[in-house]
């Protein structure tokens, strides 16, 4: 191929980036619908991801009316209770937190940050959204069919994941699941598609991999480890497809069901747990490191400082994102595998702890000294490290061998992920929407109401999750319907679980008050002008807001610095955005 | 799980080496200014095309690996029995290859003319002894097309290799190494098919008015994914033959253990 | 100030909450009291940590809240403190880790004397095997399962004869004797989980897993399953006794073995066991 060297004449060069086809919409279908806009393709995708969210929200309603107060609702029966327990897990880790950071920040925020008019494969784009849509169709189609949904836990280990024991195990309900996670895989593999490429070779002029802020290298990285990891569970998915359809024996050994001998032989259930957990650990990241990206900016923002050590920020999602295809057999320490594996997983996930560590310090180093706002995305982000600090160091628990023994698959594994996967990225993902819903609709949240929506939602999930793990301490297992009558169970356990109950039904219910705030402000609230933050990267530098088709007006904008320079000494402003030349520029040789 | 750690290995650590060529040890507070850093170059060197066509292939090579790398494991459980290979699948081999060679004399003859149409608008003397626009074009067509049939061709191969097994009696349940037979060289056609869709398209653009130079990309986007497919057919082979007792490998499976 | 009082509380309240708490592991009854340790050194380790960051978080928050003029510091990076804060981590994580791994190595490593015990899970069942007189288990296979022979167990196999098999009544084990425990599962994952005994592993189809253990207190235990199973997983319930060794000796001699339970003992299986 013959590049064409860039012959700029010296003075200003042009920002424009070639090849880029922008695909003008003609009519409110082409427009709204099969928009190949990647804003409004952020907005379908947040949009049936926080539907499907609700979903879960309220499924986890069913599970703790049952673990609170068992005995008392006749509609939950272990049956109905595993399809809760299972779809609601699944349902939040893929459907939800996997396809709002990447779909709906993703496709909303790349472009805007590294200064593209679109994503570099739009319809490619449009079709990625289509395709999630299809499958969370069909996974809600799965409650819908006789049997029901798979109740199999959302890791849905075989071999009882395919078998009569488990709800849809033989009817249509595991197989729906499985064809809504490939159609996932595939629809997302079109949509990281765009996402890597766009960040590679969209950036505008002087927009170097270093100045690009830290939400872009977090959803970044996280893209291409979506890409490496998807492939696993897809491999995965379609083996099980197979032993359940035509009899084959991927993961099936030679096994008695209730007397009867089946025709499966020689399958292997662990290899199913490796594809599923090299998936599933690089799966966790693909929710965090969007999370910390975004958790950074805000941050600085709202602190307007810059972010503190940012080369070894940007080292550390590197870093943290390789390391994490090295560790996921700690989710299978008693999964009955070679024992000497774990060493080696306990070694390689101490170790990720430590560039993890460092990020909780760096951004903790930036309020130091900062001028903190406590406005409500800044309330949002000291939730998440409250609870990203606490899940991570349960997370030294169970990551290290001997501790994990005999704490696996007790309720301290349910509170850990939950604090460190759920809540954790959750509250980011609120404050994100607080920090970037002006931009995206010209109005701001109603900060009054955001407030005691944080509250609420922090404090409450804090009571419901940090007892859990005491829970879970006592030994009661996780999945279990209700307690039993175990003798290591004091009474006092239940009693527990009823106040946690209790939390969580308020936690539930104070989402109204946000989803309420998102579409009364949408017409009532205070307009916000271009950039209320003050922030100084590009998205907040658009000539319109919300940003126009193309998202700049005539020409890109050319970025002169990195995107955290707040309160720099000497300037006018509190901030330099990210395309301002500023008082500096004449000093820049370097 | 070594097969797909190796070939994570290789994928990331192509990425880091990019990484490191983007200064990453850079302090950027201390860069401002535009051309100070920026000549150009923080993209890659490649059309987006490419460079997404690359982040498939990584994917693609990601999926087959995690398979191979399950057949390994599944291969050491004691009840395993190859099946024997049918001898089409050589034969096929051959078609794969051919079509890929076809390619890449059609992307070197499509250059080519690239090259002849950028000289001509800047003016350079035409050189002596390059070949006649026309039967340059036409040498493209006839490579395309060449392609095109050898690669139906090969799927063709592929569903009579299917027949014969189960004509042995060897379906897709019941025996695991034909079970893994089937989900392979189905996988792998499903994809064959993919291409073929954008090939299919190249070459009837070939046929229409359209002027060579403008389908380059698009020849060598197919020309790579057909090579990267007849490697990934080749691994398959192999990993299928069985050839998996040799020291190599028990070194490995030492090495993991 | 409220935000950072806030924070206070919580760090505060879980504190209180933790050294007030009533719910706490149940008495270990085998020799892994060492996994008790760890947990409570990193209970240690890690709730410092807590304490100190979120209470550095608190002060920050108070410290430098937004005040009219004032103006936020510029500080890019300060590499000796990043280095400092690394080897601290660093040397946290290793204190942690390598203590773990080497009870890891003694938890893979059974002893010679360690006697065998099989563990049988089914939906929603547990059935046990001892190895008879022989201290021997006989082989066994899911494949050869039937009425007559409910855990799968060889019958041309001369080891397995004198197995003892328990299925419906509870397991007895003696106090001081160390068993490696063998599990097996006929259809699903499950996982052999008694609280007390901390040791727990899953049961695979196809495969014998194991931990080992030695049981240091008298006493009935629960055994729960604790890998889902399907629709009866929270009700999979059995019974362990951990006994004195001549309660145990008593009970074990009044157990049946393999060869007495099959309906076709004598002939037939003296022909079986000649051809190998």
């Amino acid at each position: 191929m013959v590049e064409t060297k860039n012959t700029s004449p010296p003075s200003v060069p042009p920002a424009e980036v070639d090849e880029v086809e922008l695909y003008h919409a003609k009519s409110f279908w082409t427009k709204y619908v099969f928009s190949q806009d990647a804003k409004v393709i952020a907005i379908q995708y947040s949009g049936v991801a926080i539907a499907i969210g609700l979903v879960a929200l309220v499924l986890s309603s069913l599970i703790r009316l049952q673990l609170g107060f068992p005995e008392m609702f006749d509609f939950i029966t272990p049956e109905t209770y595993y399809q809760f327990v299972t779809m609601h897990g699944m349902i939040m880790v893929v459907y939800l937190l996997t396809a709002l950071f990447l779909g709906g920040f993703g496709n909303y925020l790349i472009p805007l940050m590294i200064g593209a008019r679109d994503m570099s494969f739009p319809y490619v784009n449009m079709l990625s959204f289509w395709i999630y849509f299809l499958a969370v169709l069909v996974l809600v189609g799965s409650f819908f069919v006789p049997g029901g949904p798979t109740g199999a836990g959302w890791t849905l280990y075989p071999p009882q994941a395919i078998l009569s024991g488990t709800p849809g195990g033989k009817g249509l309900g595991i197989i729906l699941m499985l064809v809504s996670l490939a159609l996932f895989i595939v629809g997302f593999t079109m949509g990281g598609l765009n996402y890597v490429v766009t960040v590679l070779q969209g950036r505008t002029r002087g927009m170097t991999m270093m100045r690009l802020p830290l939400t872009v290298w977090g959803i970044f990285t996280a893209t291409v480890l979506a890409l490496l990891a998807f492939p696993a569970l897809l491999v995965a998915t379609v083996m099980m497809l197979f032993d359940r359809l035509l009899e084959t024996s991927f993961f099936m050994p030679s096994l008695v069901e209730f007397g009867d001998q089946l025709s499966y032989g020689g399958g292997s259930p662990i290899l199913f747990q490796h594809l599923f957990w090299f998936f599933g650990h690089p799966e966790v990241y693909i929710v965090a490191l969007p999370a910390f990206g975004i958790v950074s900016d805000l941050i600085s923002t709202h602190a307007r400082k810059n972010i503190f050590g940012y080369r070894m920020m940007v080292w550390a999602i590197v870093g943290i994102g390789a390391l994490s295809f090295i560790v996921w057999a700690h989710h299978m320490y008693v999964s009955g595998m070679h024992p000497y594996f774990g060493f080696f997983f306990a070694t390689t996930t101490l170790i990720i702890a430590v560039p993890t560590a460092l990020k909780v310090y760096n951004w903790i180093l930036t309020l130091w000294n900062g001028n903190i706002h406590l406005n409500t995305p800044m309330l949002f982000s000291l939730g998440f490290i409250v609870t990203f600090l606490n899940g991570g160091l349960t997370g030294l628990f169970l990551g290290n061998v001997i501790v994990d023994i005999p704490l696996s698959d007790t309720m301290f594994v349910v509170a850990h992920f939950h604090m460190v996967m759920g809540v954790a990225p959750i509250l980011v993902v609120f404050g994100a929407i607080y920090h970037w819903y002006p931009k995206i609709s010209g109005r701001m949240l109603d900060e009054r109401l955001g407030k005691i929506h944080f509250w609420v939602t922090f404090v409450g999930s804090y009571l419901i999750f940090f007892p859990m793990h005491y829970i879970g301490l006592v030994g009661v297992p996780r999945r279990y319907p209700e307690l039993g009558d175990a003798a290591f169970i004091p009474d006092s356990v239940a009693t527990l679980n009823s106040f946690i109950s209790l939390a969580a039904f308020i936690v539930g219910i104070a989402q109204i008050l946000f989803l309420y705030n998102l579409f009364w402000s949408l017409r009532k609230g205070r307009p916000s002008g271009p950039n209320p933050w003050r922030a100084t990267t590009l998205e907040w530098q658009t000539p319109h807001t919300p940003p126009a088709h193309g998202n700049f007006g005539p020409e890109l904008p050319l970025v002169y610095r990195w995107p955290y320079d707040y309160s720099v000494p000497g300037a006018s402003e509190d901030f330099l955005a990210q395309n301002d030349p500023g008082p500096l520029d004449s000093e820049s040789s370097t | 799980m070594t097969v797909v750690l190796i070939f994570l290995a290789v994928v990331l650590s192509t990425s880091i080496w990019w990484l490191s060529h983007q200064r990453l040890g850079a302090k950027p507070w201390l860069e401002n200014g535009l051309d100070s850093l920026d000549h150009g170059s923080h993209r890659v060197s490649l059309p987006k095309a490419k460079v997404g066509l690359l982040v498939i292939l990584a994917v693609v090579g990601m999926l087959f690996t995690l398979l191979f790398s399950s057949h390994f494991m599944r291969q050491e459980i004691e009840d395993w029995r190859s099946i024997p290979l049918p001898n089409m699948i050589w034969v096929n081999g051959i078609l794969l290859l051919a079509a890929s060679f076809y390619l890449q004399f059609a992307l070197v003859a499509a250059r080519r003319e690239a090259l002849q149409v950028k000289m001509l608008e800047i003016g350079a003397p035409k050189p002596v002894n390059i070949r006649h626009n026309e039967k340059n074009n036409n040498s493209v067509r006839y490579l395309l097309t060449n392609a095109c049939v050898l690669t139906v061709a090969f799927l063709i191969g592929q569903l009579i290799t299917w027949l014969e097994l189960a004509g042995k009696g060897f379906f897709l349940s019941g025996n695991p190494s034909s079970s893994f037979f089937y989900v392979l060289t189905g996988l792998h056609g499903l994809h064959i098919i993919g291409g073929l869709a954008v090939l299919f398209h190249t070459t009837a653009l070939s046929r229409s008015n359209i002027q060579l130079h403008k389908i380059v990309n698009k020849i060598d986007l197919c020309a790579l994914y057909w090579h990267f497919l007849f490697f990934i057919w080749c691994a398959m082979i192999f990993v299928m033959l069985g050839w998996t007792y040799d020291p190599f490998i028990e070194l490995c499976k030492r090495v993991i253990s | 100030m409220g935000v950072a009082l806030a924070i206070v509380i919580i760090v505060i309240g879980s504190v209180v909450f933790h050294l007030l708490s009533p719910w706490w592991w149940t008495p270990i009854a085998t020799n892994w009291g060492f996994m008790d340790d760890m947990i409570s050194f990193t209970f240690w380790i890690t709730g410092i940590v807590y304490v100190v960051i979120l209470l550095f978080v608190a002060y920050c928050v108070y410290k430098f809240q937004y005040r009219e003029g004032r103006v936020a510091a510029y500080e890019p990076e300060n590499t000796k403190l990043e280095i400092w804060l690394t080897i601290l981590t660093s040397l946290g994580v290793v204190a942690l880790l390598a203590p773990g791994l080497f009870v890891w190595f003694q938890f893979v490593n059974v002893p010679e004397e360690a006697t065998e015990v099989e563990v049988v899970g089914q939906q929603w069942s547990w059935s046990f095997r001892l190895p008879g007189a022989d201290g021997k288990l006989g082989t066994a296979d899911n494949r050869l399962i039937s009425e007559d022979n409910i855990l799968g167990i060889n019958p041309k196999d001369p080891y397995g004869q004198d197995d003892i098999i328990i299925d419906g009544y509870d397991l007895h084990l003696a106090v001081g004797r160390p068993v490696k425990m063998l599990l097996r599962s006929v259809d699903v994952l499950h996982n052999f989980y008694v609280p007390e005994f901390r040791a727990k592993m899953d049961m695979v189809p196809g495969m014998i897993t194991y931990f080992w253990m030695e049981p240091t207190r008298i006493g009935t235990y629960d055994v729960l399953c604790a890998e889902l199973c399907g629709v009866g997983h929270g009700y999979m319930g059995g019974t362990v006794l951990i006994d004195t060794d001549d309660d145990y000796d008593l009970w074990i001699s009044e157990q049946t073995t393999f060869a007495e339970m099959t309906t076709n003992t004598g002939i037939e299986f003296t022909k079986l066991v000649e051809d190998p």
